[in-house]
């Protein structure tokens, strides 16, 4: 962050060199304080990371503190419970996400099929995104209460026998993947729906035209006009998906044994249960490393497939490409 | 939409039956909409009505659907109990970290927008660090504060908040601020205005939505975030999400209580969803059309 990749163009008469230094002046002035709250804050506890990673560092125990090189690293390539809670956030990433993506998918298409009162409906279908993930957790865990909750007494009067859902070693794992998915499904769907909102009426008139049905037009055009929005919406699923703690902390606490775990849920407990601070360290560095290398591979996949919005930058569109004159009220 | 418009060679009484189908398609789509909605907002709904459930009928099984004797109660009890607390708490440092977020955020953002390019390195590398999950930073922010002695302080966790929102902010303001047009600002400056007055007078009423948005978000995240505040806070600091975390796991709940807290949680974040969702349809409507 010390050189400034200057690559906009200044003001338009700003060929004088007095002009331009006190751009620069002013580029200074303007960035600075950011730039070093941001730079100290990432940096500072970012080194206090590194050396916890590479040292026997732990919080309980006043032994010396001793370099230990890659040790953490390589002890947790042969702990299980690292592999396992690797599982669990990959099926977080690659079952919970893709599931989101099919789901947001038929909302969307549901929703674009109405035109009076989408907005309304959209608010109303972005409300579990909105609130805190520990009320999400714990209106779910009332829910799924096995004897108090709605949802077992009504199984119950129609004749099943429901699991304890939370609290089944089976049964815990996929419910955390459907609280999740239903927190965020609501997210892709908003993507979807700009989407499919981006696509010219005269398009699939066309389409109609050349007398393709409504699933062709559907499978050989509106899919693949999409898909820089899926793209889109995966990337950004996935880095968070990383982040799932809240719901895991609230509802399984990990448990039943390990079986909820991931990553994070791992890396507190070791950090913050067992104050192992080197070893949580190291998971910290090894999940950066992991979630870097995924988006990196995600982008570059979608970049091969299409030449769309996801292209030309090197994060997707998302919410920066806002613009404000729709803001001011102006329609599309 | 309508196809009767698009199909000219149709003749009157084909295209009514087509307005018909078409109408009745649509009133389909309207009951499905509602049936997915509803079965889509069931757990919250339970919450809310949970709320109002006297003690009494919090551990019935089967449970009653609606409350049979409805009540308050549970508002004042969650409110005594720590709820009120954690409002404050949670308030508090949410609308600090907010204000400085867009303090340090707006001269920044306007710096990018002006003399940077959209995409640029800079604007990249400020972003990504909003990436990052939580969990990592976290150890490095729990040693950095036991140092500086900023563990269990409302400083402490202001200052972790606006590192977390302050990426965003910039992002989100640097493309709002590149939406108005330079000529405004280079008119100002050939009247001769001063900075400040070209500051207040020009670019603040027009980024004014984009100042709402931007510290719109950073409010809602600030308010629901959990993970700093479970480990770098103790018994001082005591957020929301946090209150509730611990009546919820380390003492008997009381679901009426619960549910009565998480509403008034959640209550401010459902009215700014239909602002949220017209954000964020527009947004993501990039490419084709408009631009």
């Amino acid at each position: 962050m010390t050189t400034i990749p200057v690559q906009g163009t200044a003001l338009p008469p700003a060929t004088k060199t007095s002009d331009n230094r006190r751009e620069r002046r002013a580029t200074l002035f303007l960035l600075g304080p950011a730039l070093t709250f941001l730079a100290v804050l990432s940096v500072w506890p970012f080194v206090y990371l590194i050396y916890a990673s590479f040292t026997s560092y732990q919080l309980a125990i006043p032994i010396p503190i001793e370099w230990v090189g890659v040790d953490n690293f390589t002890r947790m390539m042969t702990n299980p419970r690292f592999w396992s809670s690797l599982g669990i956030t990959g099926i977080f990433a690659l079952v919970a996400v893709p599931l989101q993506i099919v789901a947001g998918l038929s909302m969307a298409l549901l929703l674009n099929g109405v035109t009076r009162g989408r907005e309304f409906y959209a608010s109303l279908f972005l409300i579990p995104m909105m609130v805190a993930p520990i009320v999400v957790g714990f209106s779910w865990n009332l829910f799924l209460n096995p004897i108090y909750g709605p949802l077992n007494n009504l199984l119950k009067a129609i004749g099943f026998d429901p699991p304890a859902w939370a609290q089944s070693p089976d049964w815990a794992l996929p419910t955390l993947v459907v609280v999740d998915t239903w927190q965020w499904t609501p997210f892709v769907m908003i993507v979807l729906l700009a989407g499919l909102n981006s696509i010219p009426q005269r398009v699939y008139e066309a389409a109609r035209v050349d007398g393709s049905n409504r699933w062709q037009t559907f499978v050989h055009i509106v899919l693949p006009m999409l898909f820089p929005y899926m793209m889109v919406a995966f990337v950004l699923r996935f880095i968070d998906s990383f982040r799932v703690f809240d719901i895991i902390y609230i509802l399984t606490r990990g448990g039943p044994g390990t079986a909820t775990q991931n990553l994070a849920y791992y890396t507190y407990d070791m950090g913050f249960g067992r104050f192992e601070f080197s070893i949580a360290g190291a998971l910290s560095i090894i999940q950066l490393v992991l979630l870097t290398g995924g988006t990196m591979a995600i982008l570059s996949f979608a970049k091969s497939r299409e030449k769309g919005p996801v292209s030309d930058s090197p994060l997707p569109p998302t919410v920066f490409n806002a613009s404000a004159h729709t803001f001011q009220g102006e329609n599309p | 939409m309508t196809m009767s418009v698009s199909t000219p060679y149709a003749d009157v009484s084909a295209a009514e039956n087509v307005t018909l189908a078409v109408r009745l398609s649509v009133v389909v789509k309207h009951v499905v909409l509602i049936m997915v909605l509803v079965l889509f907002l069931l757990p919250l709904a339970w919450l809310l009505l949970t709320a109002f459930k006297p003690y009494a009928e919090l551990f019935t099984s089967p449970p009653s659907v609606l409350p049979i004797n409805g009540t308050l109660v549970n508002f004042t009890e969650g409110w005594a109990i720590g709820g009120g607390k954690g409002i404050g708490d949670s308030l508090f440092v949410a609308s600090i970290s907010t204000v400085l977020c867009l303090i340090l955020g707006y001269p920044a953002a306007y710096a990018l927008a002006r003399w940077f390019s959209a995409h640029g390195q800079l604007s990249f590398t400020i972003l990504s660090l909003r990436m990052m999950p939580p969990i990592v930073p976290v150890i490095g922010f729990y040693l950095l504060f036991q140092e500086l002695s900023l563990f269990d302080t409302y400083t402490g966790l202001i200052v972790v908040y606006t590192f977390m929102n302050l990426p965003l902010v910039i992002w989100l303001l640097a493309e709002f601020i590149r939406q108005i047009p330079k000529t405004y600002e280079e008119a100002a400056r050939i009247d001769g205005a001063p900075w400040y007055r070209l500051f207040w007078d020009v670019l603040l009423p027009l980024s004014a939505p984009g100042i709402l948005t931007a510290g719109i978000l950073a409010m809602i995240f600030a308010w629901n975030e959990f993970l700093f505040a479970l480990v770098l806070t103790g018994e001082k600091v005591i957020t929301l999400p946090k209150a509730l975390a611990s009546f919820f796991l380390f003492q008997q709940p009381n679901w009426g209580q619960l549910g009565a807290i998480g509403i008034v949680a959640i209550a401010p974040l459902l009215v700014l969803s239909y602002y949220m969702q017209r954000f964020l349809i527009r947004s993501f409507s990039v490419g084709s059309g408009g631009r």
